[in-house]
């Protein structure tokens, strides 16, 4: 398999937001204190960008460290998290 | 025998000839067709102006169109905010479909030959599923009850809107959402269909007529609200018209051909009849399932005389395929549409394309001009007070027989 280089954290949570954004969620409303309800993202919408993630930097996504996350906040520091 | 009809206070439709129901009536009434190049594809038809982009990315064409055709169904009912007016429980969906989201699957299938199966799209099964239009109408009409989709290929929606009528009969539900969609104007699709020698070779659609050489793939859908009848009544919807009786048998002779004498589809005819409580002679109008293939449109023609006898002579019948071609699954809740639609507006919109019948088919196919309904049914028809009476036939690959009858 194909080495991917890790993203910045910067970058990389350009690309969520980009992608999420993709999937329908508004612009207008994205903050990190926007709960994933609101912005109407959901478990789908999470397995989409956990493949982009993969196919894009080689990050694994584990769908079970989602239990707790309400904002959108909490997913990208659960998401750049896989960076360290 | 009757058990009791069910009352319909909404329809909608997305079909080749624009979107809203009133609109396919009024322009197969004016004789426009809505087919070009030898398909009846819907090029109106801007999903953006319905739905969000995340509505539009989460479905398929032919869920698309059924959204927006329950929408106008929901809104000509009086369903508030489109929410039904009943305990969400006793409000039930039953949609036909044939081959779902096909697109999607055939697009997947390629990612997964070119980049691997980690680059499949996560939504493909969801978007793509027969049943995805019930679900989705489930979350956006906020009905509890149960759902599904029937699969019967060109009898799909018709099956669905008879299983619609026998749940509320049961006192299953309060109302039920009933009709189809089907999109399948893909390469793919239409050559499988062409391979299996049913697409027309001239890519025109003649019902009836002594050129015709194969159906016209079309794309669309159509949905009806049924309610009971004292539910409605109670709430004061605007009753468009009723849905009496339904019938259905299976040919059991060929995987996609009818069988030529019409009897056993001449036996869903009788059945839908007797259903309904009405004798052949109470028939104002036929709906026909009228493909524009040699087979079926003479076995239509015999199953009628089968069913109808001498009175078969006596009544037109047209074809809603020749203006918006075959959609498959969505066919048949268009067609009950565009019957509903015609008994109500008083003129049979033309067989158009048909110029000389046939060899053995010597039935009114309605050529050239519309026609007013029949004067009896116009004053005092055979039906519920006076109402003209409909059949709208569908007849599917795998003999796949079933037929509507509706009175306004």
């Amino acid at each position: 398999m194909e080495l991917k280089t890790p993203p910045s954290a910067e970058k990389m949570g350009a690309r969520i937001l980009e992608a999420l954004i993709e999937f329908g969620a508004d612009p207008e409303m994205m903050s990190p204190e926007a709960t994933l309800e609101d912005l109407e993202i959901d478990s789908l919408d999470m397995f989409e960008l956990a493949q982009i993630l993969h196919q894009e930097y080689g990050i694994e996504v584990n769908p079970d460290d989602f239990e707790d996350v309400k904002t959108l906040g909490d997913a990208q520091q659960v998401l750049l998290g896989y960076l360290k | 025998m009757s058990e009791g009809s069910a009352a319909i206070t909404g329809v909608g439709a997305v079909t080749p000839l624009g979107v809203g129901a009133e609109t396919l009536y009024e322009r197969w009434r004016d004789g426009v067709c809505g087919i070009e190049d030898g398909v009846g594809r819907c090029d109106g038809f801007d999903p953006a102006q319905f739905m969000s982009r995340k509505q539009m990315r989460r479905t398929e064409r032919f869920v698309q169109f059924g959204v927006i055709a329950a929408r106008e169904a929901a809104d000509q009912a009086g369903w508030d905010g489109d929410e039904p007016p009943y305990d969400p429980h006793r409000v039930a969906c039953v949609l036909g479909v044939s081959l779902g989201g096909t697109q999607v699957l055939f697009d997947q299938y390629q990612t997964l030959d070119q980049d691997g199966p980690d680059a499949v799209w996560p939504l493909t099964i969801p978007v793509s599923m027969p049943n995805a239009l019930p679900a989705v109408l489930a979350i956006a009409h906020g009905f509890r009850g149960e759902s599904r989709s029937i699969a019967s290929a060109c009898s799909s929606s018709a099956q669905a809107i008879g299983e619609g009528l026998r749940m509320l009969r049961q006192d299953e539900a309060d109302a039920v959402i009933v009709g189809g969609a089907e999109a399948c104007l893909t390469p793919f699709i239409l050559a499988a269909f062409k391979m299996a020698g049913a697409l027309s070779r001239s890519g025109q659609c003649r019902p009836f007529d002594e050129r015709r050489d194969g159906f016209v793939m079309g794309e669309g859908g159509g949905i009806l609200i049924l309610e009971r009848e004292d539910r409605a009544v109670d709430r004061g919807a605007e009753i468009l018209g009723y849905l009496s009786g339904y019938g259905a048998s299976t040919d059991g002779y060929h995987l996609t051909a009818p069988a030529e004498d019409g009897e056993i589809c001449g036996h869903a005819i009788r059945a839908a009849l007797d259903d309904a409580g009405r004798a052949p002679e109470d028939v104002d109008y036929v709906n026909a399932h009228g493909t524009s293939t040699e087979a079926n449109d003479l076995a239509e023609t015999n199953a009628l005389k089968v069913a109808l006898g001498g009175h078969a002579h006596e009544i037109p019948i047209s074809s809603t395929k020749s203006v918006v071609g075959h959609s498959i699954g969505g066919a048949g809740a268009i067609e009950a549409i565009a019957t509903l639609l015609t008994l109500r507006g008083g003129v049979v919109p033309p067989t158009v394309g048909l110029e000389v019948p046939g060899e053995d088919l010597d039935l009114n196919y309605v050529p050239g001009d519309p026609i007013p309904l029949p004067e009896r049914s116009t004053n005092g028809g055979g039906g519920r007070d006076g109402r003209a009476v409909a059949l709208s036939n569908s007849f599917a690959f795998g003999g796949h027989n079933a037929v509507v009858v509706i009175e306004a």
